[in-house]
């Protein structure tokens, strides 16, 4: 009879298990009363897929209905196997998703999908970001003044920038009665938290840039700069619009 | 906010299903307890659990922590629950008696421990690290298994009553979780309730299991019973129950419900139910 396993032997050797892997050596260590150990272990290994799948579910909901559930499931347990949690919190759990589909056989005939899982993921950042007070009219008039001065956003202010039409593709996922988009139309998208819910709206190019920026909290002028070089003719006040329209600078 | 105590009466576990209806009707209600990883990240979650605690006292019953593994604990992870617990003032704070994360991964499930004496130490040194980093002492949860370890050295109501007298934790019995282990690993769970400390013992778990056939390879005709969270309490648990508090006392209880969640009206039922239990303990006391 071998020694038993040290603790991280035996939870390693499990681990292993609920990753897919056999661990025949652990079966000695399992009592049986009428059911094989490899059953056993197949009750967590099951279990745990069947949590992440869940969790991936909760996060990607237009990404399951434009996959459908079957796909969307077996993809969700692949990645649960292959990749795995790196958080004991679950709502941590699905950042790599957009990059694992990116590279599935299955959806290699719809490129725009990898954009989709990433505009759900921004969705997840901005419900479970922290909160901050909008800036009041006088703070921002004076920030707006110092051009090496940096404008801070609210932490629930995320953007995307796609060359699909990612937006409209997750609302005709979700919502019946919008007609399916020409996925090739690029967008750029503004999500941000209100009253406890995600808001978003398409915005110009220049000023996904303009946002982009100031969320790496670059200085203003830097951030304008950036807006320029994608489209020189957008105004400033172009840029600032969405932002002050929805009061999505920081105090 | 001072933190409102838990009274010695019949909580629910509020999940997100039913938070606007609890929120418009405000029920009586004794207590929520609610999960603590889902408030992990101060944004929307945290207006939510104010909403709450000023209305209800609150217990946070954790998932994650992983307290029963070989490594060290994940710093990040017991660093939100602290600035949770600072921000909330939670009545009860609660883990399980389980492994969750080996190797830096984590599984995100409450998987089983060997009951040895390696084992012991390394809950009691998690335990401890745990009490220490939130200044308070926690309630500790037995967990529902599917599979038993041959090497363990004692039965798994000495290893709980190990671990309170060694960390001075408290313990959350999940009655359920007894009665499902009594049957799956084939020991009466009289012993179980009658080797727990019962001062140790700071609150009670019901919840429903369901039933897996078809695994014994002995035609034994016996289930695998699975600790499911998706349905009423059986009457096998709700004897258990009763036998608990004529023997433990009574104890705040929680009715958990977090698969196919049905009407809250029927937590609310469950909750009627347990208190008619905890009301006639009250009675044989007097």
């Amino acid at each position: 009879m071998p020694a038993p396993p040290s603790l991280s032997e035996l939870q390693h050797a499990f681990a292993g298990v609920l990753q897919g892997n056999e661990a025949p050596a652990l079966h000695t260590w399992i009592a049986e009363r009428g059911i094989d150990p490899a059953a056993r272990l197949r009750i967590y290994r099951h279990a745990g897929y069947a949590i992440h799948v869940d969790a991936l579910v909760t996060a990607f909901p237009a990404l399951r209905r434009l996959l459908g559930e079957e796909c969307f499931d077996g993809l969700a347990t692949r990645h649960a196997a292959r990749r795995g949690s790196y958080s004991g919190n679950l709502q941590d759990y699905g950042a790599d998703f957009a990059g694992f589909l990116a590279v599935q056989a299955e959806t290699a005939a719809w490129p725009w999908l990898g954009d989709v899982a990433r505009l759900e993921w921004l969705r997840q950042q901005a419900v479970l970001a922290a909160d901050a007070a909008p800036a009041d009219g006088a703070a921002l008039l004076a920030a707006l003044a110092d051009a090496r001065g940096a404008l801070r956003l609210r932490p629930c202010v995320r953007v995307l920038r796609s060359g699909w039409a990612v937006l409209d593709l997750w609302c005709h996922a979700l919502l019946p009665d919008i007609a399916a988009p020409d996925p090739a139309t690029p967008q750029a998208v503004l999500l941000w938290r209100e009253h406890a819910q995600v808001a978003m709206r398409p915005i110009a190019p220049a000023q996904a840039a303009f946002v982009q920026a100031l969320c790496r909290q670059a200085a203003l002028a830097d951030a304008l700069a950036e807006a320029q070089s994608v489209d020189a003719t957008t105004p400033a006040e172009a840029l600032l619009q969405p932002l002050l329209e929805h009061a999505l600078f920081a105090a | 906010m001072l933190a409102r105590p838990i009274p010695t009466a019949v909580g629910i576990g509020l999940r997100s299903p039913h938070v606007a209806h609890v929120l418009e009707q405000r029920p009586t209600v004794p207590f929520f307890e609610l999960h603590s990883e889902n408030f992990f990240h101060p944004g929307a979650s945290w207006e939510l659990l104010d909403t709450v605690r000023c209305d209800y006292p609150l217990s946070l019953h954790g998932v994650g922590l992983s307290l029963g593994s070989a490594e060290a604990l994940d710093a990040g992870h017991l660093a939100a629950l602290r600035a949770l617990v600072r921000h909330a003032e939670p009545a009860l704070v609660s883990e399980h008696v389980c492994w969750g994360a080996i190797g830096g991964r984590h599984y995100n499930d409450l998987l089983p421990l060997p009951y040895t004496e390696e084992a012991l130490d390394a809950m009691t040194t998690h335990v401890d690290r745990l009490q220490e980093a939130l200044g308070r002492r926690v309630l500790l949860e037995n967990v529902s298994s599917y599979l038993q370890f041959t090497h363990s050295t004692m039965p798994e109501w000495e290893f709980l009553a190990a671990l309170a007298a060694r960390s001075g934790c408290g313990l959350l019995l999940d009655v359920n979780n007894v009665y499902v282990n009594s049957v799956n690993h084939d020991f009466d769970a009289h012993d179980y309730l009658a080797g727990i400390p019962a001062a140790a013992v700071g609150e009670l778990h019901l919840a429903g299991f369901t039933r897996k056939e078809g695994l014994r390879q002995d035609n034994a005709g016996g289930a695998l019973l699975i600790d499911s969270h998706n349905r009423r309490v059986d009457p096998a648990v709700w004897a258990l129950y009763a036998r608990a508090l004529s023997l433990i006392g009574a104890r705040p209880t929680l009715i958990e419900w977090d698969q196919d969640l049905p009407d809250f009206a029927v937590l609310l039922d469950e909750a009627r139910l347990a208190t008619e239990h905890l009301d006639a303990c009250a009675a044989l006391a007097v």
